[in-house]
């Protein structure tokens, strides 16, 4: 016999001995990361963290900055510290649609039945949203497109009133306060860490910008607006978290060393991977498995909905 | 007067015009307006309406927006170009994109055609009679022949160099002081914005073409700038039927064109004022009914816009429209043909050619075939709609479409998560962090996310591993590590981790192994779609990484494809001996509970044994993609962090009888004598493959040693098509040597002039004939290239008897070249061809044939 490279075998190590089952000592299991396990296994997390499960996870959360002794802390947004329902984001963006229509025919006071319909303000905002992404000027290789530029191509696209476009930002704010959910948990934190000396700060990856953001949060729970101290948005920056670009930008506007910043959010790869490999403390904190099951079961049944009224979204609809 | 009923022929065009594209041409420029409204709102650019098809795309924009009560564009210019006027006009700026596009569109005419298409429309062109026979070389030496002494190149450049300041001094005046562009035309590679933007980089070129199509050879260094308006595609997808353009891009190309002349050039008429003369012919456009009933129809359509202009109708009724539009563009009926019957495209670029969409089933040379026709034809599946009756037409359209087998899409899967997750990673480990955090972060980078992996400490120090693991920037949610607390042996393990999970597949991912961060997406996929369920498991092809433990950590120094010629997975073959590594095989926990897990008896081939027993029960797939990493430590210091392979030899030869004897056992027990037979079997297949392969070594040395000369011929020239022209040199100096004709030898040398050159050099030292000769053999031609071509392109035009005898190089498939072309092999069985690369030369070359490689 001839052992080639074609062989495909190899071993860790080579036991001499290797014996039966019933002689080794029972195996011992550990599991890591706590509070990201428990998060995926909830059944949704508004109610996991905001119900009887909050101080546990404040206690969690605040031993792993502990651990770190950082001086800012850093909170993604959307999913993180305000938390999303069921609904998937095309259904998200259907139902702004139909509130943006509202908007725009109640600010001119003008017949809703001359007005493009719901799926028209849908159309316009998905390909203004495509077109914006697209022809903006990158930043060290990141794209980003901006809301107000999003809606201001929607409704010229639609031949809308000079200052539509405001009424449908309206909206768009609106939709997102009234469906989205204080992260009470992470609220205790922010609390807890100011109370501490440190300063907080909202990062996100969002087409929406610090305006926006600062006043969604105002417009949900003042208090939490107020224990803000700045709002990072790849929107107004381009560089975003995804790429691992922001973060430098963050310790150049405080002047301060990444082992200073502990962030958190739910995206692995932006709020976690990219944080770490900044030099930054992070924590996950995932959307639960059946949360999304459910986003995606609604993201299934947008695209019935849609296929019935002859649309294809195929192409943007996502989770 | 012509008969504009609706069953006449015009009267059907216009009713295409009308419910068909009109729909579509509708929508897109909703879309289109959309465009140029967000482009100069947020950029301040300044639109483009690009000749020629830019003239139709406005008229019918300006329509569109009065019938939809929207503002008439204020803005928007018309840009009178063309790509050679480009060509033209970035000559001072970027010389070498020049003769690039210029030497591509003449690589196979004469310089001679060249010459007086640069002047087609230009008075200068009436005044020039090139007949110098420098221009009968082609335009492969476009290059050389602009930078030659010759009158006519230096009219040329006179030409370019004035064309390109009147250019540059017009794009000036059309951009004013905006600093970004957005051209409109119908598309498809955005060639000439490629060109503008390396001319003119102090301007942000955009383009808002109808669609965007490229091949291979596409240049999509600017893809992103070029926006497919319908779509983005190089391929019809069935699922979306507007990419059916890709296939007849002249149903859009056609529509669009007005009648008149291609900008090609531009005046001066008073200081500052640039004008494209040509303009006015365009401009003169004026379709109707009766002279193009298919935009007439369009614009029809566009004129009444029953159902209004609303985004969601357009887009609804569009859709309508394509389902039809892509049936007719693959599967065309006769009525469908008779649209296009009569309609031939310009070949442009300074040539009158005009070329039929549709050909005619006339031979046009000897040895003509449908096959042939099929494959000039402008749109292929029309074409084969004029070839064939229905029932043969179908699949071949198919095929042609790239359509076959294919299904209809359906919305992006959507992974329904249950707490259990799909995919569980068993890695097992002992003392190793350095190899565990590379694991770790293989399994972490991974794309697909619903897994768990599940570390085993197979009795090494326990809180070494767990700090490497909190010490991985990995997903930590995701990580269960499993502590053996005594060493158990390799399958035991493995049996071990997981039985501590829960998933619908397994794959055993050892410590110092690595993934492409693809291999879960796809091997899931796999094995979730209907191809897997015919499947237990699925490999992936693998990289052979030979690596080295150093003081700076561990290196890979080399990665070859491992065992590439795996494309399915035999019983038998499994048999001989392991040919995969665990790394690359994910598969389903149903078969591992079946099998009753790993063999825990085996300290080493224990997964040879698995795969031996998995065969019996089920096949494996194979995914043609090297996705996995097959780590080996085989350089420096093996015996410390060596695989089993390097270092445990003596183990694999003791144990590989014993799996093999109790696997023919265990089959013999359970009656599968067959099985038995095939494994036992196996260890002589195995001595005779390496023997074989031995033997196969031996030939492949004997065939690089004397493939020597074929590898100096290729290095010898820029192209292939120089080293046939160099072979072909080559053949005519060694015959003239062989047989001492000075006379020969001398005319090749007065084919050249200047010093001698390297390239000379090396023909010289592969021809090096005996002293005596050499003394009398006159300097060989300096100027290589040239020299070579003209010889070659003297014999095919004397239709040199020597050209019969040229002896085909080591690099020409000549079996495959007959093969490909059976109009050639039949000429060379009747005699009238010595050989297929004599046609290659004579013919083949020119007409664009395949050149197979040996």
């Amino acid at each position: 016999m001839h052992w080639g490279r074609s062989v495909a075998t190899k071993m860790i190590q080579v036991s001499d001995t290797p014996g039966g089952a019933d002689e080794f000592p029972p195996p011992v299991i550990h599991e890591f990361a706590p509070v990201a396990r428990a998060l995926l296994a909830c059944d949704a997390r508004c109610n996991f963290v905001n119900g009887d499960n909050r101080a546990t996870i404040v206690k969690l959360v605040g031993e792993a900055i502990a651990r770190v002794e950082p001086g800012m802390l850093s909170l993604d947004v959307f999913d993180t510290f305000l938390l999303r329902n069921d609904k998937s984001e095309a259904r998200r963006f259907r139902e702004i649609a139909q509130l943006a229509r509202q908007r725009v025919s109640s600010a001119r006071e003008q017949s809703a039945k001359s007005l493009p319909d719901e799926l028209d303000f849908l159309i316009a905002r998905t390909e203004a949203t495509a077109l914006c992404y697209r022809s903006r000027r990158p930043l060290e290789g990141c794209r980003e497109g901006h809301i107000r530029d999003i809606l201001q191509v929607a409704a010229s696209s639609l031949n809308l009133f000079r200052g539509a476009d405001a009424a449908m930002l309206e909206a768009e704010l609106d939709y997102e306060a009234s469906n989205l959910t204080l992260n009470l948990a992470l609220a205790d934190v922010v609390q807890e860490f100011r109370a501490r000396g440190g300063r907080v700060i909202l990062l996100s990856d969002m087409y929406l910008g610090k305006d926006e953001i600062t006043a969604i949060v105002r417009r949900i729970d003042p208090a939490s607006a107020d224990a803000i101290d700045d709002v990072f948005s790849s929107a107004d920056h381009i560089l975003s978290k995804r790429s691992g670009r922001i973060f430098k930008l963050v310790e150049q506007k405080y002047q301060a060393s990444p082992e200073e910043f502990f962030h958190i959010g739910d995206a692995f790869e932006g709020d976690v991977y990219q944080a770490r490999k900044a030099g930054w403390g992070a924590l996950h904190f995932p959307v639960s498995v059946s949360e999304a099951a459910r986003r995606s079961l609604d993201l299934e049944h947008f695209f019935e909905q849609m296929k019935a009224v002859g649309l294809d979204v195929t192409p943007w609809a996502k989770v | 007067m012509q008969d504009l009923s609706p069953d006449s022929s015009q009267g059907r065009k216009f009713q295409f015009g009308r419910t068909e594209l009109g729909p579509v041409v509708a929508d897109y420029l909703a879309r289109l307006h959309t465009h140029i409204l967000a482009f100069e709102q947020e950029h301040g650019a300044k639109t483009l309406f690009v000749s020629r098809a830019g003239i139709r795309i406005r008229r019918a924009l300006d329509i569109f927006l009065r019938a939809s009560d929207l503002p008439p564009l204020v803005s928007g210019e018309f840009f009178w170009i063309s790509r050679l006027m480009v060509a033209k006009g970035v000559w001072n700026r970027d010389r070498d994109g020049a003769i690039e596009i210029l030497s591509k569109e003449f690589e196979h005419a004469p310089l001679f055609d060249f010459v007086l298409a640069m002047f087609r429309f230009s008075p200068r062109g009436a005044k020039l009679r090139p007949t110098d026979r420098e221009l009968l070389a082609t335009g492969q030496e476009l290059r050389v022949f602009l930078e030659s002494q010759n009158q006519f190149a230096q009219i040329l450049r006179n030409f370019f160099e004035q064309q390109s300041k009147l250019f540059e001094a017009y794009v000036k005046n059309v951009m004013g002081d905006a600093r970004c562009a957005l051209m409109i035309d119908t598309g498809w590679q955005g060639r000439a914005q490629t060109l503008l933007t390396r001319a003119f980089p102090e301007i942000d070129w955009w383009g808002a073409y109808f669609g965007r199509t490229g091949s291979q050879s596409s240049d999509r260094t600017n893809w992103h700038k070029m926006i497919g308006i319908m779509f983005e595609s190089d391929r019809y997808d069935p699922a979306r039927p507007e990419t059916c353009v890709v296939l007849n891009r002249h149903l859009i190309e056609n529509l669009f064109e007005p009648a008149g002349r291609s900008i090609e050039w531009l005046a001066e008429p008073g200081p500052g004022i640039v004008v494209a003369p040509d303009a006015d012919s365009v401009l003169a456009d004026a379709p109707t009914k009766e002279t193009d009933p298919i935009f007439a129809g369009v614009l029809s359509h566009l004129e009444v816009l029953q159902d209004g202009n609303k985004p969601s109708l357009l887009r609804r009724r569009a859709a309508d429209a394509w389902a039809r539009i892509a049936r007719m563009t693959v599967h065309p009926a006769p009525a469908d043909l008779a649209l296009f019957a009569d309609v031939e495209r310009s070949a442009d670029f300074g040539r009158d050619l005009k070329v039929p969409l549709l050909l005619p089933k006339d031979l046009r040379f000897e040895g003509d075939t449908p096959a042939l026709r099929i494959r000039d034809a402008l749109w292929p599946c029309g074409q084969v709609a004029v070839e064939y009756p229905g029932e043969i037409a179908t699949p071949m359209q198919k095929k042609l479409a790239g359509a076959s087998g294919s299904v209809l899409r359906k919305p992006p899967p959507i992974a329904v998560r249950s707490l259990r997750p799909r995919v569980a990673v068993i890695t097992r480990t002992m003392d190793r962090p350095m190899f565990l955090k590379r694991a770790l972060d293989s399994v972490s980078r991974q794309s697909f996310r619903d897994f768990i992996h599940v570390v085993v400490n197979d009795g090494g120090d326990n809180d070494t591993v767990k700090a490497a693991i909190l010490g991985a920037n990995t997903d930590h949610a995701r990580i269960r590590l499993v502590d053996a607390v005594v060493n158990r042996g390799m399958e035991a393990a493995s049996n071990l981790a997981i039985r501590n999970s829960e998933s619908d597949y397994i794959v055993i991912h050892d410590d110092d192994d690595t993934w492409q961060p693809e291999f879960l997406e796809k091997t899931v996929a796999f094995l979730d779609g209907p191809r897997g369920a015919h499947y237990g498991g699925v490999i992936t092809h693998s990289t052979y990484c030979s690596e080295e433990v150093t003081p700076e950590g561990v290196v890979v120094r080399t990665r070859t494809p491992y065992n590439d010629w795996i494309e399915n997975i035999h019983l038998m073959e499994m048999a001989i001996e392991n040919f995969f590594p665990p790394i690359a095989f994910l598969f389903r926990r149903e078969l591992w509970e079946r099998l009753d897990g790993f063999n825990e008896q085996y300290p080493v081939l224990g997964d040879w044994d698995f795969n031996l027993r998995f065969l019996v029960e089920a096949d494996i797939a194979v995914i043609n993609e090297p996705l996995a990493n097959y780590h080996h430590r085989d350089r420096g210091d093996v015996t410390t962090f060596g695989n089993s392979v390097i270092a445990g030899r003596g183990k694999h030869l003791e144990y590989s009888a014993v799996v093999r004897n109790n696997f023919v056992r265990s089959m013999v027990k359970r009656g599968h004598a067959a099985a038995a037979t095939l494994a036992g079997m196996g260890i002589y297949l195995a001595d005779q493959r390496t023997t074989v392969r031995a033997s196969n070594q031996r030939v492949a040395q004997i065939a690089q040693d004397t493939s020597e000369v074929a590898a100096q011929m290729r290095s010898l020239g820029p192209s292939r098509a120089w080293a046939d022209t160099y072979w072909f040199a080559l053949q005519a100096v060694l015959k003239a040597l062989a047989e001492n004709d000075t006379a020969k030898l001398e005319e090749i040398a007065a084919l050249a002039s200047g010093t001698a050159g390297s390239a000379a050099a090396r023909v010289m030292s592969l021809v090096r004939p005996p002293r005596s000769i050499r003394a009398r053999t006159p300097v060989l031609p300096a100027n290589l290239e040239r020299a070579s071509a003209r010889l070659l392109k003297e014999a095919v035009e004397r239709q040199e008897g020597a050209m019969r005898d040229i002896p085909t190089p080591p690099d020409f498939d000549e079996a495959a070249y007959l093969r490909q072309n059976p109009d050639v092999d039949q000429r060379v069985k009747e005699g009238a061809l010595s050989s297929g690369y004599e046609h290659y030369l004579r013919y083949g070359r020119s007409e664009g044939r395949h050149r197979p490689l040996r």
